[in-house]
């Protein structure tokens, strides 16, 4: 075959051509073709020769031989366009390509090019070493890293995301869903990562979110999973990279921090004590719910000062003793407590004992930390046994009262008695005549005495009983008559010989009262108007019924109370200055006042000194029936 | 006892009850005695008398008997008139101050006739002798 001018331009192709006939036989060869097999003949020299014969000639070119001589075979076999890139010993690589040229459906020319294709290869090389490093170093991540297209279809997983080989090849291409489906699995974690996906697309922002795998031991693992669009130059998506890091341990730890931070809490907020932090200017930093209930808040607001704005209902002498040992606290650095009262809305007082102390730490710095307790069950024990001590007292001076009155008040009735008896004995000693009057004047001041004695313990014992509030109100219905005729027995006469004037109103008959009381309280102040009216006009009792009281008017003409001593009369033991030269212990008012107060009602004086004193005793009608 | 006794007594008592067996006792036993109710009244009365024994109750409508006590003890022509106290009020501190102001005795209610009798006789005596 000569090609003339043809040869000419073939031989200025890059690449080698081989032509052969319907035999095998070479045709053509152009110069490129004899320099990548390093043949030395010119192209006529080769005409006729077999290709394979060349390849066994120069086969130390190649590094095996043979695959070239049974790639040759095949395509000859097969007589189907080929191509295929092969190396040679001495670095280079060339691309074979096979195209047959048919007429009327028959090969009648075999065509091979062979191209010097080392250059793009050895750049291959490189590419896919470059390759292979970064999909090493992906896989050695620990961490998921898959690269979406914009469809979100996997363009790249590395080998954390998905272990296995086979799958990881598979899932090129494909979605989360065909994934689910190629396992039979359920679609929801799809859906989710669908979900988000699309947001980082639609926002162009990246999008995290926590993934839930349940592993085969049961356990979860926690992957914090990220979709981070990638732009480019016209700012749209090319690709979206996916990476997950597993956060389980970071998750668990958190969990236990945050349940212990949550049960710190929760003890610290179901704590009876209010427990509160507040800087050094008293403005809060934080407090548990007590407090709040505590100083009865709504709530607590920052930046409020604890001690002035929200000390509400506190004294301000209170407020003042807080704020000085708030002060004092943050100047020295110690502690202080004390307490304070505290009014709510509805008046209800409540008492708050508090401890703070100076606190420096790395967080917050200097501060103070304190506690509030109610202490209002406490107090009022303690106010309950301070009472009770100073009842105690009272009772001691009352005992040291009594001893005083029954040393005095019993002594001389009993030096009467006593030198009644001896005088007596003397008249009986020497008779005369007058021995038997003489020594009835005695027996009768002897008798007199007892009675007064009598009459003087019986009234100790009744106010014993009511300051230890062992005398008891026993009410029932009696008539007015019966009662007012059981209290004039010892005023009809008087010892005197005067007689108590009596007047009951008519509209007067059973009333409700406790008549062993009553009847003492209205018996001592008609036998002090005696006492007190001696040679003077007889006292009067009325009794009447008036806006719905029942009233006892004591009325006597006798020495009077001086003014200035009226308030102190009704104290257990008082007497008044003018009283002194009556016989008399101080306590038959508190007796009075007593049975009028058990009884709901009141005592009202009016007195004139050297004209006389007017008691008045009413008693509410709803005792009365 | 003595028949007639020449010695004046005061006594200075409150309570009429009592000066009124006291009287009866000192007249069966022949005691000459001047009863006062209160201090003032018994003061007037040592002013105007001379007595040789005094027997003072000490809680008195106007005062009492260590003040009347004080008041004779700082009077030279009063000073050495023997004060017996005769009082209901037995407490021992009571006693040991109305002695040691200068009180002959301390008589305490209720007493036997005799006791006081003897002890006006007894201090009367040792004045005496003195």
């Amino acid at each position: 075959m000569n090609l003339g001018l043809l040869d000419k331009i073939y031989d200025t192709f890059s690449f080698g051509v081989l032509i052969e006939n319907n035999n095998r036989e070479i045709l053509y060869t152009n110069k490129s073709f004899r320099n990548i097999f390093e043949l030395v003949n010119e192209g006529e020299d080769l005409k006729g020769l077999y290709f394979y014969k060349l390849v066994e000639i120069n086969s130390k070119l190649f590094i095996k031989s043979e695959n070239l001589k049974t790639d040759y075979i095949k395509i000859h076999e097969k007589g189907i366009a080929n191509e295929k890139i092969f190396e040679m010993l001495n670095g280079k690589y060339f691309k074979r390509k096979y195209t047959p040229i048919y007429d009327n459906q028959i090969i009648q020319l075999h065509v091979w090019t062979f191209e010097d294709v080392t250059n793009n290869i050895e750049k291959q090389i490189d590419s896919d070493f470059q390759n292979n490093f970064y999909t090493k170093i992906l896989d050695e991540i620990p961490a998921d890293i898959a690269i979406f297209n914009k469809k979100h279809q996997y363009l790249y997983l590395n080998k954390t995301a998905v272990a296995d080989e086979k799958t990881r090849k598979w899932l090129i291409g494909n979605n989360d869903f065909d994934y689910c489906m190629y396992k039979n699995i359920n679609t929801n974690k799809a859906i989710e990562r669908r979900l988000n996906f699309n947001i980082a697309v639609e926002t162009k922002k990246t999008v995290q979110l926590i993934d839930e795998i349940e592993q085969k031991d049961g356990q979860s693992k926690f992957v914090l999973r990220n979709f981070h669009p990638v732009f480019d130059s016209n700012g749209n998506i090319e690709i979206v990279i996916g990476y997950g890091i597993d956060i389980t341990k970071n998750l668990r730890n958190e969990l236990i921090i945050s349940n212990q931070k949550e049960r710190i809490s929760t003890l610290i907020n179901e704590l009876k004590e209010g427990v509160f932090q507040v800087d050094l200017n008293g403005e809060i930093i934080s407090y548990n719910q007590s407090i709040v209930n505590l100083l009865n808040l709504n709530h607590l607001e920052k930046p409020e000062y604890f001690y002035f704005k929200l000390l509400q209902g506190i004294s301000n002498l209170d407020k003042a003793k807080i704020l000085t040992d708030f002060k004092f606290v943050s100047k020295n650095k110690s502690n202080k407590n004390g307490f304070f009262e505290i009014t709510n809305e509805r008046n209800e007082v409540k008492y708050l004992s508090y401890n703070v102390w100076f606190s420096s730490t790395i967080i917050d710095g200097e501060t103070i930390i304190g506690t509030l307790s109610d202490i209002t069950i406490q107090h009022e024990q303690n106010k309950y046994l301070l009472k009770n001590i100073s009842k105690e007292k009272e009772l001691n001076l009352l005992k040291s009262k009594f001893v005083n009155i029954s040393s005095h008040e019993l002594r001389t009735p009993l030096s009467i008695i006593l030198s009644s008896v001896e005088i007596i004995d003397l008249i009986i000693s020497k008779p005369s005549k007058d021995s038997f009057t003489n020594a009835k004047i005695f027996v009768k001041n002897i008798v007199n005495e007892v009675l007064h004695m009598t009459n003087i313990l019986n009234e100790l014992m009744i106010v014993e009983q009511i300051e230890l509030g062992k005398q008891k109100f026993k009410p029932y219905l009696i008539h007015i008559n019966d009662f007012i005729e059981n209290i004039n027995v010892g005023f009809h006469p008087y010892k005197d010989g005067r007689y108590l004037k009596t007047k009951i109103n008519d509209d007067i008959s059973n009333i409700f009262i406790d008549p062993e009381l009553l009847k003492h309280g209205i018996t001592n102040l008609l036998s002090n108007a005696f006492k007190y009216s001696i040679e003077k006009k007889e006292p009067e009792l009325l009794v009447t019924m008036k806006n719905n009281q029942l009233n006892f008017r004591i009325k006597d003409f006798g020495i009077g109370i001086p003014e200035n001593e009226i308030n102190n009369l009704f104290q257990t033991f008082y007497r008044a200055s003018n009283a002194e030269q009556y016989t008399g212990t101080g306590i038959g008012l508190v007796v009075v006042d007593y049975a009028v107060k058990a009884h709901k009602g009141t005592v009202k004086l009016k007195s004139k000194l050297n004209i006389g004193t007017q008691f008045e005793v009413s008693i509410p009608l709803i005792n009365v029936q | 006892m003595t028949k007639t006794n020449n010695f004046l007594v005061l006594v200075i008592e409150d309570d009429l009850r009592l000066t009124s067996v006291l009287k009866t006792l000192f007249e069966i036993h022949d005691i000459q005695a001047v009863f006062a109710m209160n201090g003032e009244k018994s003061l007037e009365i040592i002013n105007e008398m001379k007595f040789d024994i005094i027997i003072c109750d000490i809680v008195l409508p106007d005062t009492d008997g260590f003040k009347i006590l004080n008041l004779l003890k700082n009077k030279e022509e009063t000073k050495n008139i023997p004060f017996v106290f005769f009082s209901a009020i037995a407490n021992p501190n009571d006693i040991k101050r109305g002695l040691a102001m200068g009180a002959a005795d301390y008589i305490t209610k209720p007493f036997l006739s005799e006791t006081l009798l003897n002890k006006i006789h007894s201090i009367l005596n040792l004045n005496i002798k003195i």
